[in-house]
């Protein structure tokens, strides 16, 4: 199976192959999304199942992982909608502590923690748009066919997102 | 480093800490598998109402009278939901192992645990009180040390061991990693007055190789094994015995996360009972026998 080109794979050789390829990184990206981890992953498989469904359609592997993607990020957002993964969201997101432990490695580690909460409590939008770019590592037009809007929106929300982070990175450097 | 920098570390760091449940591809599979059955069931009675339609026309023409009804066509369908995969109650917990001074990871099925708190005392019941599937793996923990108590505040976890304490980093590890991912929370205490603990860099903690499926003994049937393999390196070797064509063969391990790749394959063999070996550069290994029927 293997062997075989991917333009004559059937629709589960498919998803065997994008699922070694992507699964772990999409749950991981739909968990920066959401926050909530049972979620991500029911979401993820979602989107592998319409996937399937849509694979005589797509024939490639690279539209195959943009419309992964999509509803990927598309479930996160009705999930965000629902008022249940909001309050656990909201629950979830604890400020930073006020000042960092004796912890070997503490430092570095309560950084981190300021920095993933100040992204928690972005706008949704401009969430997808700091998780695309700096962790699924997206080009802008991939970030805006992702999140189903144009590149000047993608450059807006990202920009208004760096702009937010901005005094907790700089308190924190 | 720069604001990216550490925008990006931050994301990683977060996004490596998310484990994926073993059996998520079974559980594609069976959805899949069931779309198609209703699928198929929706054209079967597309045909049934058609013919029907067509029966009813040509009494309608013939005689006088209500039309005979088609028979029932349901009895297709039922059997072909009945050859999806049973799912096993309970959910999948993940518990940690020590391999070659490293860690491994197991699933193992709980009963089942709705609060992180649950999930904790679960994943820690089978840490402390179960064997690992694999005998090849053992605990790092001495036998007999028993969980009083888990408590949860914030981002903590807390663990009370009754004052025991934790044998050797690697202990301390494979407690770490457990409890952060039953609890999907970063931080461990073990006891009240414990430091507040994370996860140690996987590159240095977790076997440089494992097979994430087949689970050690587990049962296939079918004749189709679903190979997930998780390592550091960029390729691992698998072999197979007894003697499957094309085995030994190099796997490349791509994806996953930075941090940790892996590789995936479908095995088709006959019915049998088979070792699975993966291998690293450097001679690191790990080997689970499948049952296949």
């Amino acid at each position: 199976m293997a062997d075989r080109p991917h333009t004559r794979w059937d629709a589960d050789e498919a998803v065997t192959h994008l699922f070694g390829a992507h699964y772990r990184p999409m749950v991981r990206l739909a968990s920066l999304l959401l926050h909530e981890r049972g979620i991500a992953e029911e979401i993820v498989q979602d989107g592998f199942v319409r996937l399937h469904a849509r694979w005589h359609k797509l024939r490639d592997p690279d539209k195959a992982l943009a419309y992964l993607r999509v509803t990927v990020v598309n479930g996160c957002r009705s999930a965000l909608r629902h008022r249940k993964v909001v309050d656990a969201h909201l629950a979830a997101s604890h400020p930073p502590p006020d000042a960092p432990s004796a912890e070997a490695g503490a430092l570095a580690l309560l950084t981190q923690a300021a920095v993933l909460d100040a992204i928690r409590r972005l706008p949704a939008r401009q969430r997808e748009a700091i998780v695309l770019r700096y962790y699924a590592d997206l080009s802008e037009a991939e970030i805006a066919e992702a999140m189903g809007v144009s590149r000047g929106a993608v450059m807006s929300h990202a920009a208004r997102a760096v702009a937010a982070l901005r005094p907790i990175l700089e308190r924190l450097a | 480093m720069t604001p990216e920098e550490t925008i990006r570390r931050a994301l990683e760091s977060e996004a490596s800490t998310v484990d994926v449940r073993p059996d998520a591809l079974s559980t594609i599979r069976a959805r899949t598998r069931r779309r198609r059955t209703r699928a198929a069931v929706r054209v079967w009675l597309g045909a049934g109402m058609a013919v029907a339609a067509a029966v009813a026309l040509i009494f309608a023409v013939d005689r006088p009278g209500p039309a005979p009804l088609p028979g029932s066509p349901t009895s297709t369908p039922t059997a072909s939901a009945g050859a999806s995969p049973t799912v096993a109650a309970g959910p999948l917990v993940a518990v940690y192992w020590s391999h070659d001074d490293r860690l491994v990871r197991e699933f193992h099925r709980a009963a089942a645990a709705d609060t992180p708190t649950d999930r904790v005392r679960a994943a820690l019941a089978l840490m402390f009180g179960t064997a690992p599937l694999d005998p090849d793996y053992t605990s790092a923990w001495p036998a007999g040390t028993a969980v009083r108590d888990v408590t949860v505040a914030g981002d903590v976890v807390t663990v009370d061991l009754g004052g025991a304490t934790s044998p050797s980093a690697l202990a301390t590890q494979q407690l770490v990693w457990t409890v952060t991912a039953a609890s999907t929370l970063p931080e461990v205490r073990i006891g009240a007055g414990g430091p507040v603990l994370r996860r140690a860099p996987a590159i240095d903690t977790l076997a440089p190789v494992w097979l994430i499926n087949p689970q050690h003994d587990d049962v296939v049937r079918g004749g189709r094994v679903e190979v997930h393999v998780a390592g550091f390196a960029a390729t691992a070797r698998l072999d197979i015995t007894p003697a499957v064509a094309g085995y030994p063969r190099d796997l490349t391990l791509a994806g996953g996360s930075p941090a940790q790749r892996e590789a995936q394959l479908t095995l088709t063999v006959p019915p049998g009972r088979y070792t699975l070996t993966v291998t690293v550069a450097g001679g690191a290994s790990d080997d689970h026998i499948v049952v296949v029927e």
